[in-house]
């Protein structure tokens, strides 16, 4: 028997390595009619903010090679209803269940944080620092280490939940970023978040998503993804869980020998909506050829 | 319910210079079917990694008809695909027409949009419905729909080298008033031709349902990529999901100047 069990931190235990990346899972439920759900190690939600957001104009999405750029603006149903309507799904949940945040303000972000800490079935957080702050001009939480170190610094004294927060990829230095959060008190981080990215219809002339900038996803990213993660595995001694571009069981793989602990699947949920189901007989089959009997044991293990 | 699933390709044909049938065996998803949704087709292409929609044509049995048209390089390459070969789809994906059975059912659809129309007439005419079936195009060029019994066919080209001579929304006004009432429209193709119904529509008192299209990466929900702007009932300005709360509107609740 392989086992693939894996804990990030002492707080959460998961079945296997394999989360949902935010915003590209819908809520957690639209796919529980086409795939079985259950085989994640857990759900991370999509973004959420306290009240509604109804999120960019469109068009809001292109497909680029290998990848795709998006400016959702992180557009979602707001607290209250997310836990109206989805509290039912995920109390039968099997898996662990992450709630991600994204705040305009800092008290929007610790409100929710409360709120959720008293709720059973959310298992954890993940904090996304890639959004703007409205009280400063519209810069990213996420962009300066002393200016999300004060963002993050008071949630751990709001919750005894496991804690992650979720890098931007759009930094001088990650690891940096990331040795703020461990000094904070967070169990984890995850990374990355999307990648700065533009395109223009050479016919229009028009650029062709309606922010202009937006964030790039999807396999485009995986070398970056991997890049940072090795980076950050030197950095600090808290479990990292790698995000961007990943595909296949190889991937995953690659993530978890890099330094991860764990990984989250994003863009390829649109083009192969069942790739958890292929990754996890990838990850047994892995395991067995390489005998290896307990995957946990890999994370970090490239010869760098 | 949706589902996703290995399709056999039954048939591949050409149609026109740029128009191509496709028939594909999917049981669970024919069975389930109705006019107006569509399905997703995968393509496993590591450059280009969408899925790409198409609307459901038709149903036989256990097998869906598409109806595709070349405009890039994935309907492209589907005209290379052979009877016998796998391909995965999801389906069937979104909203449906809303169907009335009193008074005169109006189908308007001109090139790509020819698709859903083809199976809500064949959904009508099953239900012992006659429905008008008015389907315009720039030139004789373009797919047109064959005539099929008890339903009605008015064709119009803008240039004239086929049927009427003009385009589908002035052909149909001009026949509208032969028409018994209540009149119900259905409508996809492009963006113009959908607004002039909007406002034929306005003019005339007429529910009107519009099948809207938008570059789509998941299909079903998950990736909030497919917005358009709307209105709310109480004409409030609104985002809507093409994939889940679509691809069916009322024309009253397109916002097309956004
Ligand atoms: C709900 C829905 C139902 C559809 N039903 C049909 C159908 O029954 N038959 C059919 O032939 N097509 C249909 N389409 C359009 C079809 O999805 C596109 O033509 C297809 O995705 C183009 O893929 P491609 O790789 O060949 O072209 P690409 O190389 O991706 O694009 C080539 C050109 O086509 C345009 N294009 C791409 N996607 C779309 C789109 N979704 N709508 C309009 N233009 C687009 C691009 O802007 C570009 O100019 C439907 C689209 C939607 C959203
Ligand atoms: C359409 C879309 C919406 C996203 N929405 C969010 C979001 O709401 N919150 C968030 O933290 N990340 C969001 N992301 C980023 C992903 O969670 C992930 O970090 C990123 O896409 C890289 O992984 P991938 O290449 O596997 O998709 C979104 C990505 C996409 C493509
Ligand atoms: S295409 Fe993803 S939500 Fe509609």
């Amino acid at each position: 028997m392989v086992d693939l069990t894996i804990k990030i931190s002492d707080k959460i235990e998961l079945q296997n390595p394999i989360m949902t990346a935010s915003g590209t899972f819908g809520y957690g439920d639209e796919l529980s009619t086409v795939i079985n759900t259950n085989l994640y190690g857990g759900i991370v939600s999509k973004s959420l903010s306290l009240e509604p957001r109804i999120g960019n104009p469109p068009p809001r999405i292109v497909e680029t090679p290998s990848g795709m750029i998006n400016s959702i603006g992180l557009a979602n149903i707001g607290l209250s209803r997310f836990l109206d309507e989805k509290a039912k799904y995920f109390q039968n949940y099997n898996g662990k269940i992450i709630i991600n945040i994204a705040g305009k303000q800092d008290d929007e972000f610790y409100t929710i944080l409360k709120k959720l800490d008293k709720i059973e079935w959310v298992h954890g957080f993940e904090i996304n620092v890639s959004c703007p702050n409205v009280k400063e001009g519209g810069i990213q939480f996420g962009t300066d280490p002393e200016f999300m170190f004060k963002l993050i610094q008071p949630m751990r004294d709001l919750t005894d939940k496991f804690l992650m927060v979720k890098l931007s990829p759009n930094v001088t230095d990650i690891a940096q970023m990331a040795e703020k959060v461990q000094l904070a008190g967070c169990d984890a981080v995850s990374m990355i978040n999307t990648l700065y990215g533009a395109a223009i219809d050479i016919y229009s002339g028009k650029p062709k998503i309606n922010t202009v900038v937006g964030g790039l996803s999807g396999p485009a990213i995986k070398p970056v993804a991997i890049a940072n993660v090795i980076k950050t595995y030197k950095a600090v001694d808290i479990p990292i869980v790698g995000i961007g571009g990943i595909t296949t069981g190889e991937d995953v793989i690659e993530f978890l020998l890099a330094g991860a602990s764990a990984v989250e699947l994003g863009t390829v949920h649109f083009f192969n909506p069942n790739a958890v189901d292929e990754i996890l007989q990838f990850l047994v089959s892995y395991c067995k050829k390489m005998n290896i009997k307990r995957l946990r044991d890999i994370t970090g293990k490239a010869k760098i | 319910m949706k589902n996703i699933c290995e399709s056999i390709i039954i048939e591949n044909t050409q149609l026109t210079k740029d128009y191509w049938k496709l028939k594909l065996e999917a049981p669970t998803i024919a069975k389930n079917a109705k006019p107006g949704q569509f399905i997703e087709i995968y393509f496993n292409n590591s450059v280009k990694i969408f899925p790409r929609p198409f609307s459901i044509a038709g149903i036989d049995e256990n097998n869906l008809v598409l109806i595709y048209k070349i405009v890039g390089s994935q309907t492209k390459k589907m005209t290379s695909w052979k009877t016998g070969e796998q391909h995965r789809i999801l389906g069937p994906l979104g909203n449906f027409f809303q169907i009335n059975n009193i008074g005169t059912n109006v189908l308007v659809g001109g090139g790509v949009g020819t698709a859903p129309m083809i199976f809500l007439r064949s959904h009508l005419i099953s239900k012992g419905l006659e429905p008008k079936y008015f389907s315009g195009a720039r030139n004789d060029l373009e797919y047109f729909p064959e005539e099929v019994k008890n339903s009605q066919l008015f064709i119009s080209t803008d240039d004239g080298s086929k049927g009427f001579k003009g385009n589908v929304v002035q052909h149909l006004e001009k026949e509208i008033q032969n028409f018994k009432q209540p009149i119900n429209i259905y409508s996809c193709g492009p963006k113009k031709m959908m607004e002039a119904l909007k406002k034929l529509g306005q003019k005339y008192k007429i529910k009107v349902q519009l099948s809207m299209e938008t570059l789509m990466a998941c299909g079903m929900g998950l990736c909030q990529g497919c917005a358009i702007k709307t209105y709310s009932k109480n004409g409030e300005d609104k985002i809507s999901l093409v994939c889940k709360d679509g691809p069916i509107f009322k024309a009253e609740e397109i916002n097309f100047h956004g």
